[in-house]
């Protein structure tokens, strides 16, 4: 559609080299394939089933060091370094704090509260060792990536929408059980919702921001120019794209669901709202990979690694493509395809980004005092399901 | 180059630069030649990276400088001279036949875990979920039925009444509280036991059994889905079917945004159905009731399921005109009923 989210104005390195020197540029080349990933996750997935789960950290570094050692830029590869039981300790503390969440409503109201208080405090420290923890054990040519997001963006990002959710509580809680809340109730949970929706693309924003802007490989720190004004565009259109696939669904089902029941019976309808049905989902279901496409365009665009840029052409519709038969042929092949469909989407994003730089990416030196970084974080957030990837 | 020599690249760990090396591999130690100031290593003390098709490997020393490896069958030769051999884990990943075994176990395993493990992690867990936990279960259910499905009853009070002080009768006095719950349902004939040890019974199913005894025979084999804490074992089986999907997906995630949790069958398993049918034997018989009422029961509800199926037919696709209710409802958590019939009868005539 638009061709300006490809080149970013600061998409180039800095100005100054710019002048003086020619762009190099470096794409990044991913050797996996999906027949040896195969072999790998299904021993992965004997073993932590053998196991009760204990296998799953040994699994997650298997897996780890398979994408990162395939991952090449300018002929050297990437290389991961998490150690198996500090990422078992992690998912240990995350299934007791997840367990204790799930479970405390059952006991009290009250106990149920304190778990979601628990969380609204812990999270953002948690998302954030978890970042700390995946860069420090992330490494290229020798050196070392870290994280340095302070604590306080953390809980200013994730504490936005909490607060905001605890009015909607809060508002319930007013309301005696069984009894129809008054207009003044309702008014406030539709506005808190409509400020929640309102909110997306800004949380997002600050996130890829939280993540880009503190990230440091060796000595030279990440910069993010990135605006949230185009995360709402980029929302807007996916919400546009949305309405404008149900109104299409909606007419069609008239047009032809209606002729066909006038015409051949109930039956023939029955199968012409299924089809517009599958339809309307495959649509639906490609608007994630239009905002991860356009997402990770713009970001990887707008951010710089001391003087190094990065260019990203991720092209919605071929990601959309990607997402979608992926999802077909896991459903046919009884998720047997998972470990190719991993690595067709992610050879797929990494090879659309070029790393642009002015010289061959060997001016980076190693920052000097590094500390180990606990991964309580890491395994809480895989449980909690979020995903950090591009 | 010598036969346990092979090329790498050098990053010392401090500057992003790779240096072209030889390594010679002498009496467990690596030297380094070319690019660089001869160094040496210890093999035993670095860290060699496992071995994939393509992707180069790595030999990471203590002093965060390391190697990177092109020349993969050098490098094999290199390490077996020194003794260094690949994990069984990693000659697994990369043979297809074992690979395929593996597929095969974790096939069976997912498929024992689910018909045997599962049920017993259930049976073992259940009596460690608190009261108050049951009783929420239980309140809960019941609103939840009241608003969607059932409605009060409609049958006169002095019947029911009479039911409650009938079951009294035989209920053992073991301290577990129970209530029978009466309701009309928009389900049929029905019964369902709650982990509270609510059995709720609707009008459709007393008016189907016309006889008392026959109820009671019904709120009994309820009853003992109480005492075997059935629902519950179902519960906790559909939240470890749900945890375990979840963590087996997790390798999915950004492939999937939302992989569907497998639903557990909530229906009771037969093993279930049985031990909730002996419990009613044994009530119905200590208190020297007769069994056959109850028999007759489950047939009159197997007939009324097949008429409706044969009534389907008939119809073809189309709905019939006059909406019979659905019997199956029953049945389906039931399976198996002219069996369950059999060692009804079977169990009458057996001497006490």
């Amino acid at each position: 559609m638009d061709t300006d989210t490809r080149v970013g104005e600061a998409a180039r390195p800095a100005p100054q080299a710019r002048s003086v020197l020619a762009v190099r540029r470096h794409p990044v080349v991913f050797n996996g394939t999906g027949a040896e990933y195969f072999r790998i996750w299904i021993v992965n997935l004997l073993l932590t089933l053998l196991t009760a789960g204990i296998y799953s950290a040994w699994a997650k570094v298997r897996k780890l060091q398979y994408f990162y050692r395939n991952t090449e830029v300018d002929g050297s590869v990437f290389d991961y370094h998490g150690r198996p039981i500090a990422i078992l300790k992690g998912r240990i503390v995350a299934v007791l704090l997840l367990g204790f969440y799930n479970f405390a409503f059952q006991f009290s109201f009250l106990l149920g509260l304190f778990a979601v208080a628990l969380l609204a405090v812990l999270l953002p420290w948690l998302l954030t060792q978890s970042q700390k923890f995946k860069l420090y054990y992330s490494s290229y040519r020798g050196l070392r990536f870290h994280f340095s997001g302070p604590l306080r963006e953390a809980y200013f990002i994730w504490g936005l929408p909490f607060v905001l959710l605890m009015i909607p509580i809060t508002l319930g809680g007013t309301v005696p059980s069984g009894a129809r809340p008054p207009t003044v109730v309702l008014i406030g949970f539709g506005l808190t919702f409509l400020a929640l929706l309102l909110l997306v693309p800004y949380l997002h924003y600050r996130i890829k921001r939280f993540q880009h802007a503190h990230a440091h490989f060796g000595r030279s720190a990440g910069r993010f120019h990135g605006k949230s004004s185009r995360f709402y565009w980029i929302y807007l259109q996916a919400t546009l794209l949305i309405i404008a696939v149900g109104v299409i669904a909606g007419v069609l089902f008239a047009v032809f669901g209606l002729g066909a029941a006038a015409t051949r019976g109930p039956a023939a309808a029955a199968i012409v709202g299924v089809l517009i049905m599958i339809a309307f989902y495959l649509v639906v279901l490609s608007v994630t990979p239009f905002v991860n496409a356009r997402v990770q365009n713009y970001v990887w665009n707008n951010t710089l690694l001391g003087l190094v840029g990065f260019d990203s052409v991720v092209k919605a519709r071929r990601l959309a493509f990607i997402y979608i038969t992926n999802l077909l042929l896991i459903i046919v092949t009884f998720s047997l395809y998972i470990p190719f469909a991993v690595v067709r989407m992610l050879k797929y994003r990494l090879t659309c980004v070029t790393v642009l730089s002015t010289d061959d990416l060997q001016g980076f030196v190693a920052q000097q005092a590094a500390m180990e970084v606990a991964a309580t974080g890491e395994g809480a957030a895989d449980l909690l399901d979020f995903d950090f990837s591009l | 180059v010598t036969d346990s020599s092979f090329a790498a690249r050098y990053y010392d760990g401090v500057v992003a630069r790779p240096r072209q090396v030889t390594v010679h591999v002498v009496a467990g130690r690596l030297l380094l030649t070319g690019d660089v100031e001869e160094r040496a290593f210890s093999l035993r003390d670095a860290r060699v990276s496992e071995r994939l098709a393509k992707a180069p490997r790595l030999i990471a020393f203590a002093d965060g400088s390391y190697l990177e490896v092109m020349d993969h069958a050098r490098l094999d030769r290199a390490l077996a001279v020194s003794g260094v051999r690949d994990s069984w884990v990693v000659r697994w990943q990369s043979h297809w036949p074992a690979a395929l075994g593996a597929l095969a176990a974790a096939t069976a395993l997912i498929g024992f875990g689910y018909a045997h493990g599962l049920p017993y992690f259930a049976r073992v867990t259940a009596p460690l979920i608190p009261p108050a936990v049951e009783a929420r279960i239980g309140s809960e259910s019941v609103q939840w039925l009241d608003q969607h499905l059932l409605s009060p009853s409609k049958l006169p009070a002095t019947r029911r009444d009479a039911l409650v002080a009938k079951f009294a009768r035989i209920a053992p006095r073991d301290g577990r509280a129970y209530r029978i719950e009466f309701r009309a349902s928009r389900i049929g004939p029905n019964a369902l036991a709650l982990p509270d040890g609510r059995l709720v019974v609707t009008d459709e199913l007393i008016q189907l059994a016309g006889e008392d005894d026959a109820v009671l025979g019904v709120l009994a084999h309820e009853l003992g889905h109480v005492e075997h804490r059935h629902l519950l074992r179902r519960l906790i089986a559909g939240a470890a079917v749900g945890a375990a999907t979840t963590l087996l997906a997790a390798d999915a995630s950004g492939v999937l945004a939302a992989l569907p949790a497998a639903l557990a069958n909530l229906s009771y398993s037969r093993d279930m159905e049985r031990e909730a049918d002996q419990y009613a034997i044994g009530l119905l018989r200590k208190h020297g009731m007769a069994l056959e009422p109850l028999a007759q029961l489950f047939e009159a509800i197997e007939e009324a399921h097949r008429l409706r199926r044969d009534e389907k037919k008939i119809a073809g696709n189309r709905e019939p005109a006059m909406p019979v209710p659905d019997w199956s409802q029953y049945l389906s958590t039931h399976p198996d009923t002219a069996e369950r019939i059999r060692a009804l009868r079977a169990a009458a005539r057996a001497p006490r």
